[in-house]
């Protein structure tokens, strides 16, 4: 190749992520987070075991148990039987989740005022990017201080904050922080913080990994570090690149940072699998609207709709289909969701897990729809207006007919023992 | 069979019924044109089975007969020949010979039996002027959707009535109308008819090769619809299904409107397009007091604008648009004139016609862009 060819055109040799300041990364991770919210209705529940879950005759699982509760080895995921046979004194909550999703969008909204810049990895837990915020908030340490104080103070729920310049050590700060608590790991003490964890502690290492890694003699994160990167490469190849990363507390994904989602998804596994359709379609009413919600929040539209089923045997399909006008409408999704699920669904099998995905998203520059414009104007202004009263009064204040149980049974699920036999509810754990 | 034609009289049918020629070589006789000979006349047929054409020119018949060629073999043959008499028989195996002063051909045709029967033409419904027909085509052809999922739109719809004629297509996303008041000869009811965009096409053609007071012929038996001008037919599978209600989209109170002119408008948007986004094609469209201008910006390219003198007086407004869907309808406006762009808001559907109307109401519907 001809050298001169090959200079660049403008003087930007340099590395182009020189000049970048160090990230800071908040991890805020809400404190047993459905137990507190029931704590807060329910003040007699303080200090005492509770385990909001599955019925725990059935075969669910722990959604979340308080700290008493947790002494015994209780914890979240557990199978619930598990969970009875270990605390069998506990008090067992089915959960209103309607109001834990009510309280998840005030602690958004909390956080949306120390950053733009705020991505909820699930209901009670958020990476915050405050880099550049100093002038504003301080530095990290002041801000994440001023934020657990502001979420005790308007809702009354504590959450443990890890703080550091990456998404990881963050994520295992906040960890150690609990409960209650705040952990910043300064600049440049990211591997020696993590140095001492054991490799298990990595997010990513998992069983299959870490026997391997013990083969090796590799027991603590420090291990990694001092294994070195050549041998983890030759040994993991691309993989073994990634664990030496990490190794240090950097994050893989560092400055190309996606502010933007790809895609949108929700989805969710039945307490005990259905060959009920009216379930099945309500639920998927629910997860649309949750989906079409989440659009508008980020004030996005999206191109594809896709569906996701998982059967009793745990065969896994997904369909998708294409719009001719991006959409962040309930009904919209709803509709094609529906559809699909109808060609999809094979009358005989029970599902597991359903599941309503948007990508192919873009901003809203479309082309609008000539035919159906009158009945598409409308819905925009009915969903504006249900934006808004959910904002004030959580997401289940207003929702699609389709997904109302006929005849709702009253929705006080007390302590398991005095709960009247009611029909079985949705869990809404399988959020991302 | 045995006949000479003039070069010039069989390739004009040639030429028309190469339009309707099976492109994909899915059934090897559609590529294939039926050539019969009687009685001093030269019938030309051709389809691909949603269309077919039935055309003919005069011959020196020396045997009556039938045969077919390839149809595209046999046009470039006669294109290349020199201006002169051609002579074309049939050889045994259905082979077709074509000779012409020194030059000989033997092409490889196929048994005619082979060839689908086209079906026969049922008694005229109607006769529209062939001027009309073609006006009417051309005005409403480019809004026909071409996805092809969307079966009902990918035709347009012509209204007949005993004292008016219409037609409407639509995609979608817009809508074009034009109608005219003109006394339709034979009708006595409203016949409503959806022609396939292919079989709009290919009649332009033929309506193109016909002369100014020649009148189409519309008939239809229970899947076929019959267009006959100038002795030569056309026939399209019916498109069947409902076209959408256009009525309810017509907009009613759009009365915010500017006067444009018509030239300087197409301009204007055709520079400010150059910088576009290239995926959305969306361009914004901003009306104040006598004035309008047009903007675009890529985040590849950069951005455009330009303004305009314009008739307006009305509460300001800006507006996306497709400029795509702008031109297409600027384009086929005859040259000079004033255009009138009447909006309501920003994501209502726009309305644009030209500003002096005379014997053709002409109207364009676009929805705008959500920018």
């Amino acid at each position: 190749m001809n050298r001169a060819l090959s200079q660049p055109l403008a003087p930007s040799t340099q590395d182009p992520t020189a000049n970048i300041q160090p990230r800071s990364i908040l991890h805020v991770d809400m404190d047993a987070f459905f137990v507190s919210v029931e704590e807060l209705e329910d003040p007699s529940l303080i200090g005492k075991p509770v385990v909001v879950g599955a019925d725990p005759e059935g075969r669910g699982v722990v959604a979340a148990a308080s700290y008493e509760a947790r002494k015994y080895g209780v914890h979240s995921a557990m199978p619930i039987r598990t969970a009875k046979k270990l605390c069998p004194h506990a008090i067992f909550l089915r959960g209103h989740h309607a109001k834990y999703g009510a309280y998840s969008e005030k602690i958004y909204d909390i956080f949306g005022e120390f950053t733009p810049v705020v991505e909820m990895v699930s209901i009670d837990e958020a990476y915050l990017d405050l880099t550049g915020t100093e002038r504003l908030h301080g530095g990290p340490l002041v801000a994440a201080d001023r934020l657990i104080r502001t979420v005790k103070e308007r809702t009354g729920l504590n959450c443990s904050v890890g703080a550091s310049t990456s998404h990881l050590v963050s994520k295992i700060a906040s960890d150690q922080a609990k409960p209650h608590g705040l952990l910043y790991v300064f600049p440049g003490c990211e591997a020696k913080f993590l140095a001492p964890l054991p490799i298990r502690r990595m997010p990513g290492i998992g069983k299959v990994t870490e026997p391997e890694l013990l083969s090796l003699g590799i027991a603590t994160i420090g291990d990694l570090q001092t294994y070195g990167e050549q041998k983890l490469r030759e040994r993991f190849g691309k993989y073994g690149e990634w664990l030496w990363t990490k190794s240090r507390g950097e994050d893989i994904e560092a400055y190309q940072y996606e502010e933007e989602p790809k895609s949108i998804s929700h989805e969710t596994t039945f307490d005990v699998d259905t060959g009920d359709q009216e379930e099945i379609e309500r639920t998927l009413s629910y997860l649309a609207q949750l989906v079409a919600r989440r659009l508008r929040d980020h004030q996005l539209f999206a191109r594809t709709i896709g569906l996701k089923l998982r059967n009793e045997r745990f065969r896994t399909i997904t369909r998708d289909v294409s719009l001719d006008e991006p959409t962040h409408l309930d009904s919209v999704i709803f509709d094609i969701v529906l559809r699909l699920f109808e060609q999809a669904w094979k009358r005989e099998e029970k599902i597991r897990l359903v599941g309503v995905r948007a990508s192919n998203l873009e901003h809203g520059i479309f082309q609008r729809n000539l035919l159906e414009a009158t009945a598409r104007a409308k819905f925009d202004r009915a969903m504006e207006a249900a934006d808004r009263l959910r904002s004030k009064f959580g997401f289940a204040a207003v929702q699609l007919a389709r997904s109302l149980e006929p005849a709702k049974p009253e929705d006080k699920s007390g302590p398991a023992g005095k709960r009247p036999k009611t029909p079985k509810k949705r869990e809404f754990l399988g959020r991302e | 069979m045995e006949f000479s034609v003039k070069k010039l009289d069989i390739l004009k049918e040639l030429n028309l019924a190469q339009g309707v020629v099976e492109r994909k070589t899915t059934l090897p006789i559609l590529s294939n044109l039926l050539l019969e000979a009687e009685e001093g006349l030269l019938r030309i047929s051709a389809t691909d089975l949603e269309l077919g054409i039935r055309c003919a020119c005069s011959a020196k018949t020396k045997k009556d007969g039938v045969g077919t060629v390839p149809a595209k073999r046999l046009l470039e043959i006669v294109r290349s020949l020199p201006d002169a008499e051609i002579k074309l028989k049939v050889l045994e195996n259905h082979w077709v010979q074509v000779t012409c002063e020194r030059s000989s051909f033997k092409l490889v045709g196929m048994a005619k039996d082979s060839f689908p029967v086209l079906p026969a033409v049922p008694k005229p419904l109607a006769a529209i002027p062939a001027p009309v027909l073609s006006n009417l085509i051309q005005k409403t052809i480019f809004a026909i959707s071409s996805e092809e999922s969307r079966y009902t739109l990918n035709g347009a719809l012509l209204m007949l009535k005993p004292e008016s004629v219409a037609m409407v297509s639509t995609d979608g996303h817009r809508l074009a109308m034009i109608e005219r008041q003109i006394k339709i000869a034979g009708l006595s009811n409203e016949l409503r008819l959806l022609i396939p965009k292919k079989a709009m096409g290919e009649l332009l053609k033929l309506l193109a090769e016909s002369d100014e007071a020649a009148h189409v012929e519309l008939a239809k038996d229970e899947s076929h619809l019959f267009f006959s001008v100038g002795g030569r037919i056309l026939i399209s599978r019916m498109l069947t299904g409902q076209f959408p209600n256009y009525e309810a989209v017509l907009p009613r109170d759009n009365n915010r409107v500017a006067e444009l002119d018509k030239d300087l408008v197409t301009a204007a948007i055709r520079r400010v397009a150059l910088l576009a986004d290239e995926r959305s094609r969306a361009i914004r469209v901003q009306l104040d007091k006598d004035k309008l201008e047009v903007f675009s910006s890529s985040g590849e390219y950069g951005e455009a604008h330009e303004t305009l003198d314009a008739a307006f007086t009305g509460e300001p407004l800006q507006i996306g648009f497709d400029y795509q869907y702008l031109l297409d309808f600027l384009s086929v406006l005859s040259e000079g004139g004033k255009v009138r762009l009447e909006l309501k808001d920003e994501q209502s559907a726009g309305q644009l016609r030209p500003s002096e109307q005379e014997a053709y109401q002409y109207r364009y519907v676009v929805m705008p862009m959500r920018i």
